[in-house]
């Protein structure tokens, strides 16, 4: 088959860049460890009752060690618990885990202006880690259309510096 | 296979015939630079904004994912 040398240039050129976008992700993967969120496998929850799960019924910030910490979160409609009708406040520049399940239907975690983002399947427990660099306020919009009230379900993180953060409020073990 | 339009090339009549001044021309000798250019700012385009991806991702000061 004869092919037009112009053919033969951008045939070349878009193969080169596919093989680049696999080379990319591949090096993402490997060299620079990237993670995405995932699921706590081999863990399944029962909408149902999760509510009255062990973590589950307290959800909030629990301590691990004095660089981590966890977030159990519940996401229902319209709410995030905690998130919305309190702000989640957490410390700068530590390790926080979250765990997060809903009872309902499936929900979307995102804070917006970051790599923070999660889908939210009931019966699974989507989790990641993650460190907020600097003491500010992030927002949390819920990015899965959940319901009517959908656009309004939104929360709030309150970064703090490590030695303003107030363990009074934190879930017991 | 010969079909009857490829057995008398440049003899068709009607429509198709070639006007006056137009004159047939290898694959080779046509050259289209406008659509090699076009394709070509389209390839530079998508290389620069996969570029500026970076820094969307990875180089402002906000949180990402680690585990």
């Amino acid at each position: 088959m004869h092919v037009h040398r112009f053919e033969k240039l951008w045939i070349g050129l878009s193969l080169l860049l596919i093989a680049g976008f696999i080379g990319i992700v591949l090096f993402g993967f490997t060299v620079m460890d990237l993670k995405v969120p995932g699921i706590e496998e081999g863990r399944q929850v029962d909408p149902t009752t999760v509510l009255s799960d062990e973590e589950f019924s307290r959800p909030g910030v629990r301590k691990i060690s004095d660089d981590h910490y966890e977030v159990y979160m519940i996401a229902q409609q319209f709410i995030f618990r905690p998130g919305s009708t309190q702000p989640l406040t957490l410390p700068a520049n530590t390790r926080i885990t979250f765990h997060m399940t809903a009872p309902d239907v499936m929900h979307g975690f995102e804070v917006p202006g970051s790599g923070l983002n999660a889908t939210i399947i009931p019966g699974q427990i989507a989790t990641f880690s993650t460190r907020f660099p600097e003491a500010k306020s992030y927002g949390i919009i819920c990015h899965q259309y959940c319901g009517a009230a959908h656009h309004n379900m939104q929360g709030k993180i309150n970064v703090v510096p490590p030695s303003e953060f107030d363990e009074s409020n934190l879930i017991s073990q | 296979m010969s079909t009857p339009e490829s057995a008398a090339p440049g003899k068709a009549s009607g429509p198709e015939a070639p006007s006056e001044g137009s004159k047939e021309i290898s694959l080779d000798e046509f050259e289209p630079y406008g659509t090699l250019a076009v394709t070509g700012s389209y390839f530079v385009l998508l290389l620069v904004l996969y570029a500026l991806l970076y820094f969307v991702e990875f180089a402002t000061h906000a949180p990402h994912i680690i585990d």
